[in-house]
């Protein structure tokens, strides 16, 4: 199991029971904004339920000690709505804290990687290097999100977690991103991929395991 | 007039601000192990180079210019050629002026700005961003910054006091015409292990009080962007009101 939400009462939800089974391909779509942003905050751990329990790897997030959901959340890549990339740093720098971070690997190391992924995506090999040496904020929000999602990739998570990934993107673009999440699939066994939308049409070329539409308080299948 | 009920806020205000920059520096001296990891010691190097080297051409004008200063007066009082001038630059400048005028320069410059990065940051969600990769916001962002800050305010006193001393005797030397030899002569007669250890003190303590209320007015920051300018001035006042009571206690001390 991968997630797991355990009755639980946050913010418009109530009695919130679902799971995602570990190497599946799981949506959901909320009925606003407003719905997927607690799911996606309860998700990384910034908001604590009311009542109930949240499972990550079968670890109860909120029942264990600070650095055991930081060791947690280092298997989960996060691909915030807006990248949730960090503005003080150069987009080159973002890409590369998480890996460096955890994994001690230098950011000299991990350039051409970078760089194939960057030209997978739909980026222009000629000028990644200025690209990369921007700052965030110059940047418009689809390209902070398959920036987020570079880095995300970086760290081999085991679960990937895409907050309105596929909203903001061009046909091709969205066909590259999908291609990149198959052979994230393919990479590994037991990988777990969920994205979360307040717009099903932003979603339909999506093929999935588990599909899941809120309902009022809660989630039907 | 002042209700005793506010006087009673503010009271638990400071006091809970106080034993909050306490806590946050409490917190970030059991996180000195994660300088292990070159990202974390990036971001120390990275604060060093902002707070300390940075501010160096404005500490070199300033030191020098307190130094001329200092001799100008004292030897219009007591002569040019007594070594009371060189006595009194030294106390001075060692004693007071070089931890004071150092600590007051970075919590200008970086107090208001480490303040309001962190408090951008958290309003932001940034926090909560790093945070959701599984790095700590306390090894990453808070410790380095007061590891960076202190040490900068170490070095800065250091540097503003050769340079008000040196930088002092030898544009006096020229300005007044005093012999530069004669002054230095005088200037180690004065200076003893205990000034330059007092002074040290005094430049660690100023710099962990800084970095700490800068961290902790950055931190306590909620929801709004409004809330920015109000944390950083608290974080500015915080630093100089600390800096002062405890310039008074570490004199009175080590008199």
């Amino acid at each position: 199991m991968t997630i797991r939400f355990e009755d639980v009462t946050i913010g418009p939800f109530q009695g919130l029971t679902f799971k995602v089974e570990a190497g599946a391909v799981c949506k959901i779509v909320t009925e606003a904004e407003y719905e997927k942003e607690v799911l996606i905050q309860a998700l990384a751990g910034q908001i604590q339920p009311e009542k109930g329990r949240i499972f990550l790897f079968e670890k109860d997030i909120w029942a264990i000690s600070e650095k055991e959901a930081l060791g947690l959340f280092q298997r989960v890549g996060l691909v915030f709505g807006e990248g949730g990339l960090v503005s003080n740093l150069k987009v080159w720098e973002n890409i590369a804290l998480p890996v460096w971070y955890h994994k001690g690997v230098p950011p000299s190391k991990i350039e051409a990687q970078v760089a194939d992924l960057l030209i997978r995506l739909g980026f222009e090999a000629e000028g990644l290097a200025e690209y990369v040496a921007r700052m965030p904020g110059d940047l418009p929000v689809h390209e902070k999100q398959l920036i987020a999602l570079v880095r995300a990739l970086l760290m081999e998570p085991e679960f990937m977690v895409y907050e309105e990934m596929l909203k903001q993107l061009s046909p091709e673009v969205t066909r590259r991103v999908l291609e990149l999440t198959r052979e994230f699939h393919a990479g590994s066994a037991g990988r777990t991929s969920l994205f979360i939308s307040p717009d099903e049409q932003a979603l339909q070329d999506l093929e999935c395991d588990i599909f899941l539409r809120q309902q009022g308080r809660g989630m039907v299948s | 007039m002042i209700s005793a009920r506010k006087m009673g806020e503010k009271t638990i205000g400071v006091w809970t601000h106080t034993v909050g920059v306490f806590g946050v520096l409490w917190i970030a001296a059991g996180r000195l192990g994660a300088l292990r990891l070159a990202p974390v010691r990036q971001v120390v190097h990275r604060q060093i180079y902002f707070s300390g080297i940075e501010a160096l051409s404005r500490v070199s004008v300033i030191a020098a210019l307190i130094g001329i200063v200092i001799i100008t007066q004292v030897s219009h009082f007591v002569g040019l050629n007594t070594p009371l001038v060189q006595r009194v630059l030294v106390w001075t400048v060692i004693r007071e002026m070089g931890p004071l005028i150092a600590a007051i320069i970075i919590t200008a410059r970086s107090s208001s700005a480490v303040t309001s990065e962190l408090a951008a940051m958290k309003i932001n969600g940034e926090i909560g961003f790093l945070r959701s990769m599984g790095i700590d916001p306390i090894n990453y962002l808070i410790m380095p910054r007061i590891l960076g800050v202190t040490l900068s305010v170490f070095f800065l006193t250091f540097y503003f006091q050769f340079v008000a001393i040196f930088g002092g005797l030898f544009l006096s030397s020229i300005l007044i015409d005093a012999p530069l030899l004669q002054q230095l002569r005088n200037v180690f007669e004065v200076l003893t292990f205990q000034e330059i250890g007092v002074s040290a003190l005094k430049g660690l303590i100023f710099g962990l009080l800084i970095s700490g209320s800068s961290c902790f007015h950055g931190l306590r920051v909620r929801h709004s962007i409004t809330e920015i300018p109000q944390t950083t001035t608290a974080a500015v006042m915080q630093s100089l009101f600390f800096i002062f009571i405890f310039d008074g206690l570490i004199t009175v001390v080590s008199m």
